[in-house]
């Protein structure tokens, strides 16, 4: 959503300190080694900065303004203090930090990030959540890319296999942790995950790139960008894709293929309108071992058939530097066929931001959003929905005033969203956050939310038939029926946050939390054999968690970054109004009370980066097939810069274990497999 | 023999290991060399052209001050400036922490870290002949000469033409004709 590319402007603080040192008129690399040698005695002194640093070239300083105001510089960092003033827990995953992570995928990209829990259920799923509750159809996070809302009405979660994005292409990934409720959409109860494309006029030029190893079957990116005048610029890019499968005994089906095509073209009239325009076309197979109702315990060998298609437009209206309107449109469809379900659906969605800046203290958005989602199903033995086909209309508005009080040392939020969905109504959404900046640039922050999670069609309109629970022994499959009265999950979230600089070059970032949940999902049992065994879903369990995310930044050296995040998670949970569910209890265990994760990154040399990785996650108790110990994983990356333009990189993921189990899957339970250790290589060729 | 053998073998591997490790680490080194263009050279370009557009009361020294209070967002790149001609004078370039010493100065580009303490700042600075510039947002609202900001990212500025009359600048038109937007009076 237009509010965050507005604030992405904002968010760019905590690697654009690096920037300065990074850029560097070559010398070569013999002569810096020479140099290198010639420090030796002098080791693990600070190295002069003199060198390091970006100079000004004499044809800029020469330059006329009229040519100056016309040169596009390859920062966005307008506010670069922002993220650090942020009220919220924010994490930011750059370019640079994609490339150099040697990750493929997003879902491999969010297992740094502090507070996610990010666990792979097979080759081409994902269970990845914020703050608990994880699950393939984890259903308190939104995902956007480029403003576009991914996750999939029917269950609220993500298909991660099927929303590929060219990490090359992309500017950043902002992450939220807790309630975005104020200005986000209906999932934004735990967090909110927001890709951030570049823009057409940032991705000039062509980018080939194809990586292939044990696991990583196949990548290939290729992406052109052009300009078709002043002030307007295009690419376009396709990207093909082939997974192998994970690790199972006897074996496995769950390799995938997937293949995309897309552009964005975005173009500007003055300083004042900016237009984007962008689409995306894919099509993919997905493989899955199914064990469902009624051949199991024999195992189904199926494909997904995934396709789908998007067409954004957006409109940015800046009035000078204090206000801007942002009009956003979109059409988008999503179709899935396997053995478990037919869904073919339609969204479009209309949305106005209008932003602006008044008496120097208030700093106010508002906004309207109107969604329709129109969806076409096809039963199968085991999953129907009544009525098969629905259109469910969603309206939001939101209103939020940032005021700046004692003389901007403190900014008082306040904010509430307003929504209308078709299931339960009117739904009211404030908040109110409080930061406050310290002289010497630390923050305090803290904030108390309300969210809900709406009901997904699923819940109100299913019938799916699942496999009976182990014991007793002897059960027919369940069917689990949706609930025409089932009701919104309730959030109230305590946060309180601190960022400070520990050092010079040490900065940390560290959040605690208190979640009161009320009304959470719970499956009641209705019928029991020998009649028809059948379940409901209800809203029978409350309970809250608690945790502590703490994330430190070391720049060591200029060329030495050090980091390190640790994620403390506790839930407890609680059935209510005398419920006699069995499962859903099980979610105080499907994530890891402990997630660590340690990694550096250092230029070895003006062309060589070496990267790598520890990370440390608790074990879970989720129930399925496989027990999932803890485990910790070592990722490195070596990349060399063989030529201008031509970067080759070598990649291990999990080299410490020849595979370990992460996730369960639950409702459509499918044979998990193991994710094994991985080897691949990547060329990436950039040329003009 | 061969057990013999293996400690110091094994101990000499180590040691080359050592070796390379200290090289490794101690070898300031940088990203790839690609030619790009950042923000704050632009803007850093932009603080130049200025005092060409801008004339002061005259001064009995013959050295042009930039100074730049905060955070310095430039890392070494005005240092480039050092030495080339504003006006009959020769441009230096300062940092300074403490607002005591800036009131020599002839330009001064106000970090975005000290935005929490811009108007007591800019109260401070107000009766001095200084151009004052910065990035922070509603900067020239606040009593800020030149505003500087990115759109679409390419720098664009906006001039408070009352606070630098009132400081006894004057901007020249071309300046303001090239601004995105001109505030007069308060």
């Amino acid at each position: 959503m237009p509010a965050m590319e507005q604030g992405t402007d904002k968010n760019h603080g905590r690697h654009r300190a690096r920037q300065t040192w990074l850029r560097r008129p070559g010398i070569s690399r013999i002569k810096h080694a020479l140099r290198c040698l010639s420090v030796l005695p002098g080791l693990l002194l600070a190295h002069p900065s003199t060198g390091l640093a970006a100079t000004l070239p004499d044809d800029l300083t020469n330059m006329g303004l009229e040519a100056l105001m016309n040169i596009e510089v390859t920062s966005v960092a307008k506010k670069p203090q922002k993220k650090s003033e942020a009220a919220a827990a924010v994490f930011v995953i750059t370019n640079k930090d994609l490339r150099r992570w040697g990750v493929t995928n997003i879902p491999d990209a969010l297992r740094r990030v502090p507070g996610l829990q990010v666990a792979r259920i097979d080759a081409n799923k994902w269970a990845i959540t914020s703050r608990g509750f994880n699950s393939r159809f984890a259903n308190k996070l939104l995902v956007l890319i480029d403003g576009r809302t991914v996750y999939t009405p029917l269950f609220a979660g993500v298909y991660w296999d099927a929303n590929l994005v060219m990490l090359e292409d992309v500017e950043q990934i902002e992450i939220i942790r807790g309630p975005g409720g104020t200005l986000w959409g209906a999932n934004a109860v735990n967090g909110v995950i927001n890709i951030i494309t570049k823009s057409a006029g940032n991705t000039q030029g062509t980018l080939v790139s194809a990586a292939a190893g044990n696991e990583l079957e196949r990548l290939v990116n290729v992406r052109h960008g052009g300009t078709t005048g002043s002030g307007s610029h295009y690419r376009v890019y396709a990207i093909s894709r082939a997974d192998d499968s994970g690790f199972a005994d006897p074996g496995a089906h769950d390799d995938a293929d997937i293949a995309q095509a897309g552009f964005r073209t975005d173009w500007s009239k003055g300083d004042t309108d900016s237009h984007t325009l962008q689409g995306d076309y894919y099509r993919g197979t997905a493989g899955q071992e199914l064990l469902i109702a009624p051949s199991a315990p024999a195992t189904i060998t199926d494909d997904a058939d995934t396709e789908g298609g998007n067409l954004l437009y957006r409109w940015t209206h800046r009035s000078g530097n204090r206000s801007d309107l942002t009009l956003q449109a979109y059409v988008d469809y999503v179709s899935r066929e396997s053995a478990v379900l037919y869904e073919d659906r339609y969204t479009l969605d209309l949305e106005l931001q209008h932003h602006f800046t008044w008496n120097d203290r208030h700093d106010v958005v508002w906004g309207l959003n109107y969604r329709s989602i129109d969806d076409d199903t096809k039963s199968t033995q085991i999953f129907s929905l009544a009525p098969a086909d629905r259109r469910v209309d969603l309206v939001t508005g939101f209103i939020q005033d940032e005021i700046s009080l004692f003389s901007e040392h403190a900014k008082l939020t306040l904010g509430t969203k307003l929504e209308h969905n078709d299931f339960t109504g009117f739904e009211v959404q404030p908040n109110i956050r409080l930061a406050w900046l310290t002289d010497s640039g630390n923050t305090v922050w803290g904030a108390v939310s309300r969210a809900v999670r709406t009901p997904a069609r699923g819940e109100h309109d299913v019938s799916l038939t699942v496999l009976p629970p182990p014991s007793p022994p002897g059960l027919p499959p369940l069917t689990i029926n949706g609930n025409s009265g089932y009701d919104t999950e309730k959030l109230v979230a305590w946060e309180i946050g601190l960022r400070r600089a520990l050092a010079d070059s040490v900065t940390l970032d560290a959040t605690a939390f208190y979640n009161r949940y009320d009304k959470l999902r719970t499956i009641e049992i209705t019928s029991m054999p020998p009649g028809p065994f059948t379940a409901v879903f209800d809203n029978n369990m409350e309970g809250n968690t608690q945790g502590l995310e703490i994330d430190v930044h070391w720049q060591a050296r200029p060329w030495l970054s050090v980091n390190a995040n640790y994620t403390r998670l506790e839930i407890d949970l609680d059935l209510v109004n005398g419920s006699m569910d069995t499962t859903s209890l099980s979610a105080e265990h499907a994530s890891p009370e402990h997630q660590a994760n340690l990694w550096i990154a250092a230029d070895l040399d003006n062309d060589i980066h070496l990267d790598a990785a520890l990370r440390y996650v608790d074990s879970l108790q989720n129930p399925g097939f496989t027990k999932t110990g803890d485990y910790l994983a070592f990722d490195a990356r070596i990349a060399w810069m063989a030529a201008p333009g031509i970067e080759l990189s070598l990649v291990g993921q999990n080299l410490f274990d020849s595979h370990h189990p992460e996730f369960n899957p639950d409702f459509i339970i499918s044979t998990p497999t193991e994710v094994e250790r991985s080897i691949h290589g990547t060329v990436v060729w950039t040329f003009r | 023999m061969t057990a013999s053998l293996h400690p110091p073998a094994k101990r000499a591997r180590l040691s080359a290991l050592a070796v390379l490790l200290v090289w490794f680490l101690s070898c300031p080194a940088v990203a790839t060399a690609e030619e790009v263009i950042t923000e704050y050279q632009v803007k850093a370009a932009f603080l130049y052209n200025f005092s060409h557009f801008v004339s002061w009361p005259a001064s009995p020294e013959n050295t042009f001050r930039l100074c730049v209070i905060g955070e310095n967002p430039f890392g070494q790149i005005l240092d480039a400036l050092i030495g080339k001609p504003v006006n009959n004078s020769i441009l230096v370039v300062e940092q300074h922490s403490s607002l005591e010493k800036i009131h020599d100065c002839q330009l001064v580009y106000i970090s975005y870290s000290l935005k929490p303490r811009l108007n007591m700042i800019l109260a401070e600075l107000a009766d001095h002949p200084i151009l004052t510039v910065s990035d922070i947002e509603s900067f020239t609202d606040a009593g800020g000469m030149i505003e500087l900001w990115l759109s679409d990212n390419k720098v664009r500025f906006e001039i408070n033409t009352s606070a630098a009359e009132h400081a006894g600048l004057s901007i020249s038109s071309k300046l303001l004709s090239l601004a995105t937007r001109v505030k007069k009076g308060q």
